[in-house]
């Protein structure tokens, strides 16, 4: 009977401990909020999950991270630190990118590496940061979360397609500007096409000349001089194409020595 | 002694040198250099050019034989002043310029009789087909404006006409352009080169026509050409049974202005053509003397109907030999205001949506 009751605690003891092992290996993760600022328990591991399932999915580590200030580190600084010598990134490139939202200063800063890099250059990184901007302005931190997320994943499939977005390949949405090149465009052609209806309806005019008056082959030529006077010759340099790839993405390096790519922005 | 000549440079106008480097004429203001020839006989012709000379012989117009006045009566429009002439058995009763009724004034006289007449070919029959045609293959004329069309009141009308015979010399002078370009792997380079081209030549037209009328509209008659004088014939009184004739009231004199325009027109095109070549030609100057030049008056038949919209009025003329139809149509707004916003709609989703599809 005691052995029972030993075997028992023994194995639950070697679950518990399994299971510590387990916590405290993967101590790295995804979602990192020390600036409290998804208040709710259940948010917090929904966030967790949804960021741990796109990363294991792209083999691409997504992260975000809240802090109430860097400490004298400039976001950048912190954020590319954090991910060094916390073990993010998959891959021998450490490929992947995190989110760090300085509260102090409300700035958030996207750092990348290794695939990050290609996957999210200068524009797409400015891109996300202008997305969540207004989410993140008004306090729907999960909203703008989840965006950032989905963008991320977004942009790291498109890159793996061969084309990453970039300011010669922009992610299709609706553009309100569009709309009015092409209201106004419209307006300009049907005025034409209108003017020449009209034009069409009032064919009566005097005629140009006696063309049809003209008794055939009656042309005699008599003297025909053609002088050459001068010439002149102008030149314009041809351009070489400036290259008509995207921006591509910065970088710099980092206190550990690895090169990072970002941006930022304030909200 | 040389002659002293101050030559200006046809690119900027300044005072032209001689460059005893290039053996050439140099222009010091803008770098043109020119070929001593060149110049000279580009001189010569201008002062060649003459004047302008355009007078004309009037062979037109004969005496009516007994009794051939008497056979026709003029009809007088109350309310625009028209007069118009039918035969003895003709009865005349709305007014083609204005579509008011007219009553007989009496019989014809001083009238110049014509010289010619091209006969009627197309009835009223094939003038009110055609009319119809005209109307109901403009679809944004006004719906009540095609059915309120009084089709019955087409009138067949000979309408007097100046007709002009000419032989005349032509100089004209222009500057044309050749243009060349090519480029190597800096730069493209473009090569304008001037010329001043002088043609000169005789040409002869006939039956240039001129609207002895002035009620008849002048635009409305030469939108209606070109008529075919060989089928003209010489003038008798029998052709006026059934249809009626506008008196003239435009002398050959007062006529001759709009034939020497056409005339000169013609002429500068014709030799312009001859300068093949070019890039581009513009005229500098040019005259036209008339060597013959010998005015007839004759009738040609017109198919009229006048008709009044909206206070407006709207002549249509059919050409009564060739059947050209041709007249001014009033645009419905609104069948033209649904054209445009639909287009309008249409085209923007169109548009925008190639421009998302190219990704911009």
């Amino acid at each position: 009977m005691i052995k029972r009751s030993m075997t028992f605690l023994i194995a639950v003891f070697l679950l518990f401990s399994i299971s510590l092992t387990a916590y405290a290996e993967g101590e790295k993760r995804q979602f990192i909020d020390e600036a409290n600022l998804i208040s709710s328990a259940d948010d917090v591991a929904a966030m967790e999950a949804k960021l741990k399932n796109l990363s294991d999915t792209l083999q691409f580590d997504i992260a975000i991270m809240t802090v109430n200030d860097c400490g004298g580190k400039s976001t950048m600084e912190y954020a590319d630190d954090f991910y060094d010598y916390n073990g993010y990134g998959y891959g021998a490139d450490a490929d992947g990118c995190i989110l760090v939202v300085n509260m102090s200063e409300r700035y958030m800063w996207i750092s990348t590496c290794g695939y990050g890099i290609t996957a999210l250059t200068d524009w797409g990184i400015q891109y996300i940061i202008d997305e969540i901007t207004p989410a993140m302005s008004e306090g729907d931190y999960a909203g703008a979360f989840e965006n950032y997320a989905d963008l991320v994943g977004k942009f790291v499939n498109e890159a793996r397609q061969g084309n990453p977005y970039d300011t010669n390949h922009k992610p299709r949405q609706f553009s309100a500007q569009n709309l009015l090149i092409a209201f106004i465009a419209a307006v300009v052609i049907v005025g034409i096409i209108i003017g020449m209806i009209m034009k069409s309806y009032k064919p009566v005019r005097m005629q140009a000349d006696a063309g049809d008056y003209l008794i055939k082959d009656s042309l005699l030529l008599g003297m025909q001089t053609d002088n050459f006077l001068y010439s002149s010759v102008s030149k314009v340099s041809i351009e070489s194409n400036s290259s008509s790839g995207g921006g591509g993405s910065s970088t710099h390096t980092s206190s550990s020595g690895s090169t990072h790519g970002g941006g930022g922005g304030h909200f | 002694m040389a002659d002293l000549f101050d030559y200006k440079c046809p690119n900027c106008g300044g005072a032209i040198e001689f460059n005893s480097a290039t053996q050439k004429m140099k222009c010091p203001f803008c770098d043109s250099e020119l070929d001593m020839e060149a110049l000279k006989s580009k001189d010569a012709q201008l002062e060649n050019i003459a004047e302008d000379n355009m007078t004309w012989q009037v062979e037109a117009g004969q005496e009516w034989e007994t009794g051939e006045e008497a056979s026709m009566s003029v009809f007088v429009c109350k309310s625009c002043g028209g007069e118009i002439v039918g035969d003895e058995n003709t009865a005349a009763t709305s007014c083609p310029y204005c579509d008011n009724p007219v009553v007989m004034a009496g019989r014809l006289s001083g009238m110049l009789k014509p010289d010619f007449v091209i006969p009627f070919k197309l009835d009223k029959k094939a003038a009110k087909e055609n009319l119809k045609k005209y109307v109901f293959a403009k679809k944004f004329a006004p719906n009540t404006f095609k059915s309120e069309n009084r089709l019955e009141e087409i009138k067949g009308i000979y309408v007097p006409f100046w007709l002009f015979d000419s032989d005349i010399h032509a100089q004209y002078s222009f500057k044309g352009t050749k243009v060349r370009t090519w480029s190597d792997s800096k730069y493209r380079y473009t090569e304008t080169s001037f010329y001043h081209i002088y043609r000169e030549g005789d040409m002869a037209f006939e039956n240039i026509p001129v609207d002895g009328s002035t009620r008849m509209p002048d635009d409305l008659m030469e939108s209606i050409e070109p008529f075919d004088f060989s089928q003209a014939v010489d003038f008798q009184t029998a052709y006026l049974a059934g249809y009626l004739a506008d008196k003239y009231d435009v002398t050959m004199e007062n006529s001759i202005d709009r034939a020497n325009n056409r005339l000169k027109a013609t002429a500068e095109t014709v030799l312009k053509n001859t300068a093949t070549g070019y890039t581009s030609l513009t005229t500098k100057s040019g005259a036209v003397q008339i060597k013959k030049g010998v005015a007839k008056y004759a009738l040609y038949p017109v198919w009229i109907l006048t008709t009044k919209y909206k206070n407006e009025k709207y002549t249509f003329a059919m050409n009564g030999q060739t059947g050209k139809f041709i007249g001014d149509l009033p645009v419905s707004k609104a069948k033209l205001a649904a054209l445009g916003s639909g287009l309008t709609l249409g085209l923007t989703a169109l548009i925008y949506l190639v421009l998302f599809f190219l990704n911009m």
